[in-house]
């Protein structure tokens, strides 16, 4: 989620107008007048407020003066740019790269063995009844819907921040979002309340524990961006593993009531890590901190930036768990609840997710490669070899996208033999109520097929956030909800429950589909975006 | 508590919710507005969204896909197809709702500005309004005290009395359950847009259906005096004459329905076809009249309504809608040409959709309703003419008072109505009288009656209200009669005629189904059985919980074995709901001698005293090798509970 917020800025830290001067040439070798210079400099936050502190000028107009005049100096040393980067160096990056797009997945990873080792997790537990598993499914979904856009706000404005060095700023914007993502949490569960009021959709003290699990699961998903944008992944793996160790503990030595153990759980992990990462935002205040006291932009203005994102993170959760809403909300004859926890479709989804791991690994690594080629062409072309660099990132692209089909292949041939050893050879869950049958088998086989495909919708969509074409991404996702909805719908209906994964690798599949197109299209013009980019 | 405070207010608020929101204000968003003032918008939207409503859950049925996501998602798709088509102006307006919404996270006290300024302009707006003047109040109170008299007498049974009227109310509690397990045509092919209607505001209320179908009785007579009030005022624009149909039919009543009066207070299929007709009448004397597609439109609706809901009335339907186009021939036929031409479209395309369910349902492969066969069969075999009222004479004397006013004044804008009015009047009359003789069917012979006495207060009130409106149409001397009428008018009603709830007969103990309601509250999610002889138990459990004949238990389970042991087996049947709920009658519920369902239901009441002396036998045997609790103990019943034997406890 972060990378979408990671790329477009990397300048901060600068102290001179010499510095200043090298990343406005690096972004554009050859301006046309000093009014393209202050345009390229507001565009890197540079306001008149800011540049009377920091440098004495009047107005960005002045010191984009100074700028152009330095333009013959800075032409000869921006073209000396290509520095050939050693092979360990590039591997050493990509093997970085990778990690960081993996561990996304560490604690859904610790979460995965606590269930199967200890039979109990934050927010599961092996032997809850079908109804509660039905309200904390509830709450999770839209937990993850409600709370995805805020994961994206965070992600985009606090690194957009970080990486100029405004740590101040990061930390302010951070906790404005969690502030306002805790407010429509406390906002949807109030009209969830009335809603069942007025519509008894289910039973009271379903809806109760739905509301529980939504509004603590949303207080660490908040947590767990901020922990994500400073870095500090493994801090929260170890609250996280912390908190299984108190709800494991609390109940197998203690005997407390699972749900209450998991709620107090979670609420401690959000205290402690709200409280970590304001520790870690005012250290980083106190050490890196090269920017000075600005304020924060207008609420309108950071609404409407964000706007994409947040739409993306919302949007995405909801082509992720469409398919299980209506796979559970397909009516049997002796379900009386409108909506009922299938846990044999659940199990077949949970584990063909793990296969996504590896793959967006390996789009982290290729975007950045991507992203670090297209902002390094604009140096290597010249402006008559312009078809020569699209044709280059075409095809680069089309490399990448069967690296990604590779990728996903391997993962997902890996997760199915991890399958077959933990429900068969391993013996680990030979005396256990989570079943393997045919189910979650033919979910799973579908499941892998989607999120190998989606793989590669992911990597389009970091592609497209990159090059600031959000709506290339965002009509795709909207048109793959419906279409994923709708068949999902039909075949689960005709057919049976099991049938609504077809919907998600369908709805998946349009997704793909036209963001590759998008992508294509994106890339056979990409010095106009790169224009525009800068 | 069934008829508790409480439980009513709780029923009643989600089955108002749920009719507001599906009927009243969803179409707002799915249909263009007709002309007129907020009563015609009214009800051409809830016109309008019963037939859309019906014609989508039977696409949805056919094809199985019918349920609350479905339907939404029709009407999310309708909607944006609507404004699709619309104009551009529609697709814009996201872009102003992102701008106002920009405006609002930078300066919140725009809302509060907004609310300031907003309050003047209401005030202002209110100020504006000319203030009805006394009598115009005192008008609107009198129609107020009769309708809170009707709602009285309508409604009494549904929110005090727990068992069901009428024998139809089991039917129709089944029948909303089948739909809502998508079996369309379970009982055979019979017109279901009224079980339809029902299962929409069973869904969306989330009540029990039997709620749902007591409520929807009451509802359909109120609909019904206010078609009346609405056609009579709308056409005359005065109240007196619309008050006294109102009092005719929904108070006085019974001397017009005789024996069906107590239908008013029960949910049938064909009351709740006739609350469409005089609208869709008055829908379309305003198409021939103004010419605006959209009133046509609205008048198919309630044609087809009426058709997919009962056959009776639709007959009434195509009766006053023939009434309507011969007025305007008679009239002004070289005007309206073109407008009768496109009405007799529209009765036709009527047949098309009213037919179109039972081409399906045999395409589907189902029989015809079999009581409906029979009853459609039957013919009469001493063709005996109706017995004249002093009502009847009254209604004969008004129409030809009507036709003598037509003639003798000048033509007006009233003339098309109360020629409409008068061969309304006129051809139910004759259906009445010779309908039966004529065609020797049993269903005109008893249904045409219904259909008489509703024209009757139409006839009347309209008849009524034209004689006062030659004596001067804005005469204040006039109104003040008028006026002073209507009040003399309620409180003599009030002193002669005993204001009494109708009270229709029922098939069984409220006790009966005051426990059933409280064991489907308690175990309904859990699952449950009711094991009874009495086979209306079924309708009321179907769809929530499981229901087995007593005579199959009796033969099946052995009482000396571990509970719920089948005879000649070892093992406890697992198959079954784990709560099983006795019903044992210390008091056999009987309907009336004197009615006329009781010679079918005599044999039923042997039965049920063979069987309940069986299950006596079976649980004295049950109580030798088991502990039995009693779920419930009352006058007339008794329910014992038996819970399944659990399994032995495996130990590793």
């Amino acid at each position: 989620m972060s990378q979408l917020g990671r790329r477009t800025n990397d300048w901060g830290n600068h102290s001179s107008v010499r510095e200043i001067a090298d990343l406005v040439y690096e972004r554009h070798m050859e301006p046309e007048d000093t009014l393209e210079i202050a345009a390229i400099l507001e565009s890197m936050g540079w306001t008149d407020d800011r540049v009377e502190k920091q440098f004495g000028f009047i107005d960005v107009f002045q010191l984009s003066s100074a700028i152009w005049q330095q333009r013959k100096h800075i032409h000869m040393s921006a073209n000396e740019y290509k520095q050939p980067t050693r092979i360990f160096v590039r591997v050493r990056q990509d093997l970085l790269h990778f990690l960081q797009g993996t561990i996304f997945a560490l604690p859904m990873a610790v979460s995965i063995a606590a269930m199967l080792f200890l039979h109990v997790s934050l927010w599961s537990y092996q032997y809850f009844t079908v109804k509660i598993a039905t309200s904390i499914a509830i709450g999770t979904i839209l937990s993850f819907v409600s709370v995805g856009g805020f994961m994206q706000g965070i992600a985009r404005q606090a690194y957009y921040y970080m990486l100029q060095g405004y740590f101040s700023m990061a930390r302010r914007i951070t906790f404005r979002f969690i502030l306002a993502g805790i407010l429509l949490s406390i906002l949807i569960s109030i009209a969830l309340l009335l809603i069942d009021q007025l519509f008894p959709i289910l039973p009271m003290p379903m809806i109760v524990i739905a509301i529980e699990y939504y509004l603590s699961l949303n207080a660490i998903w908040l947590a767990v961006t901020s922990m994500y944008v400073l870095r500090k992944e493994t801090i929260f793996v170890l609250l996280l593993s912390g908190g299984i160790a108190v709800v494991f503990i609390g109940n197998k030595f203690f005997h407390i009531n699972m749900i209450l153990l998991q709620i107090f759980a979670m609420l401690l992990i959000f205290l402690a890590g709200i409280g970590l990462v304001y520790h870690f935002f005012r250290k980083a205040e106190q050490q890196k901190e090269k920017g000075i006291r600005v304020r924060l932009p207008r609420a309108s203005i950071l609404v409407h930036t964000t706007l994409p994102y947040f739409l993306y993170g919302a949007l995405y959760f909801i082509l992720l768990f469409a398919d299980r809403t209506i796979a559970w909300s397909t009516h049997t004859t002796f379900s009386q609840y409108l909506i009922l926890f299938r846990g044999d479709y659940e199990v077949g989804l949970d584990f063909a997710l793990l296969s996504l791991i590896i793959p967006t690994g390996v789009a982290e690594v290729i975007v950045h490669r991507l992203m670090l080629d297209a902002s390094n062409s604009q140096k290597q072309y010249l402006s008559k070899q312009t078809s020569q660099m699209c044709q280059y990132f075409v095809s680069q692209y089309k490399k990448s996208i069967l690296i990604i089909l590779g990728a996903s292949i391997i993962s997902a041939t890996l997760d199915d033999m991890l399958v077959m050893w933990l429900f068969g050879r391993s013996g680990i869950l030979l005396h256990q109520s989570v079943e393997w049958t045919g189910t979650t088998n033919y979910v799973f086989i579908i499941g892998l097929i989607a999120y190998g495909l989606l793989a590669i919708g992911l990597l389009n969509s970091v592609v497209m956030f990159s090059l600031s074409r959000p709506d290339f991404v965002l009509s795709p996702l909207l048109f793959a909800i419906i279409i994923d909805l709708v068949t999902g719908f039909l075949l689960s209906r005709w057919i049976g429950y099991s049938n609504a994964v077809i919907g998600l690798l369908v709805g998946v599949l349009l997704f793909t589909f036209m963001t590759t197109r998008n992508v294509l299209h994106v890339l056979r013009s990409l010095d106009y975006h790169l224009y525009l980019l800068s | 508590m069934y008829s508790s405070f409480s439980n009513q207010l709780y029923h009643l608020f989600h089955y108002t919710l749920a009719f507001a929101i599906l009927f009243l204000w969803l179409p707002k968003y799915l249909f263009i507005a007709v002309d007129g003032d907020h009563r015609d918008q009214l009800i051409a939207n809830m016109m309008r969204m019963v037939f859309f409503s019906m014609i989508t859950t039977y696409l949805l049925l056919v094809i199985h896909l019918y349920e609350v996501m479905s339907f939404l998602g029709v009407i999310i798709l309708w909607n944006y197809l609507r404004n699709f088509r619309l104009s551009k102006d529609v697709v814009r307006t996201p872009g102003v709702f992102i701008a106002l919404l920009y405006d609002l996270i930078d300066s919140p006290q725009i809302l509060t500005n907004y609310l300031s300024e907003l309050r003047p302009t209401i005030h202002h707006l209110r100020m504006k309004k000319t203030p009805p003047s006394w009598l115009q109040n005192f008008q609107l109170y009198s129609v107020w005290l009769t309708f809170i008299i009707v709602i009285y007498i309508h409604f009494y049974a549904a929110v005090t009395v727990a068992a069901p009227p009428l024998s139809d109310s089991y039917v129709d509690l089944a029948w909303i359950q089948y739909i809502n397990q998508r079996f369309l045509f379970h009982d055979g092919i019979y017109p279901q847009g009224f079980y339809i209607f029902m299962d929409l505001l069973f869904k969306f209320s989330f009540i029990n259906t039997l709620y749902i179908v007591k409520y929807t009785g009451g509802l359909d007579a109120i609909l019904l005096m206010y078609g009346l009030y609405f056609i009579i005022t709308s056409w005359t624009h005065r109240r007196l004459g619309a008050l006294i149909a109102v009092i005719i039919y929904g108070i006085l009543g019974h001397a017009l329905l005789l024996d069906d009066y107590v239908r008013l207070a029960a949910s049938e299929s064909q009351e709740f076809g006739v609350v469409f007709v005089l609208p869709s009448i008055y829908f379309l004397h305003r198409y021939i009249s103004r010419k605006q597609d959209v009133d046509l439109w609205t008048a198919f609706a309630g044609m087809c309504i009426t058709g997919l809901v009962n056959p009776v009335s639709y007959l009434f339907e195509a009766v006053g809608c023939i009434a309507v186009a011969f007025a305007f021939i008679i009239l002004d036929y070289r005007a309206t040409k073109k407008e009768l031409f496109k009405t007799l479209f529209a009765g036709v395309a009527s047949i098309v959709v009213t037919l179109a369910p039972l081409g399906t349902g045999l395409l589907l492969g189902h029989p015809i309703n079999q009581a409906s066969t029979t009853f459609i069969d039957t013919g009469v075999h001493h063709i005996t003419f109706p017995q004249l009222s002093i009502w009847d004479a009254v209604t004969l004397c008004s129409l030809v008072i009507l036709l003598f006013t037509l003639i003798s004044t000048r033509r007006n804008e009233r003339s098309t109505p109360i020629l409409s009015v008068a061969l309304l009047g006129i051809f139910i009359f004759l259906i009445y009288y010779f309908g039966a003789s004529v065609s020797k069917s049993e269903v005109i012979a008893v249904r045409a009656i219904d259909l008489w006495a509703y024209t009757e207060a139409l006839v009347i009130g309209m008849t009524i209200q034209t004689i006062f409106s030659l004596l001067g149409e804005q005469s204040k001397l006039n109104i003040r009669i008028e006026t002073g009428i209507m009040f003399l008018l309620i409180i003599v009603i009030s002193i002669v005629h005993p204001i009494r709830p109708i009270l229709p007969y029922r098939m069984q103990w409220n006790q009966s189904v005051e426990e059933y309601l409280s064991i489907n509250q308690h175990y309904k999610y859990v699952g449950y059985m009711i094991v009874s002889e009495d086979y209306q138990d079924y309708d009321l459990v179907v769809g929530d919980g499981y229901f087995m004949p007593m005579k199959q238990f009796l033969h099946m389970y052995n009482p000396t074995a571990p509970t719920l042991t089948q005879y000649g087996s070892t093992r406890v049947d697992r198959n079954i709901s784990p709560h099983i709920f006795l019903f044992y009658p210390t008091n056999i519920f009987r309907v009336n001698r004197n009615n006329a369902i009781y010679a079918l239901l005599k044999g039923t009441y042997t039965q049920e005293t063979n069987q309940r002396n069986q299950l006596k036998r079976w649980l004295a045997l049950y109580r030798s090798t088991h502990k039995v609790t009693v779920y419930f103990r009352g006058s007339h019943l008794t329910i014992y509970e038996l819970q399944e034997t659990p399994p032995k406890k495996k130990h590793n």
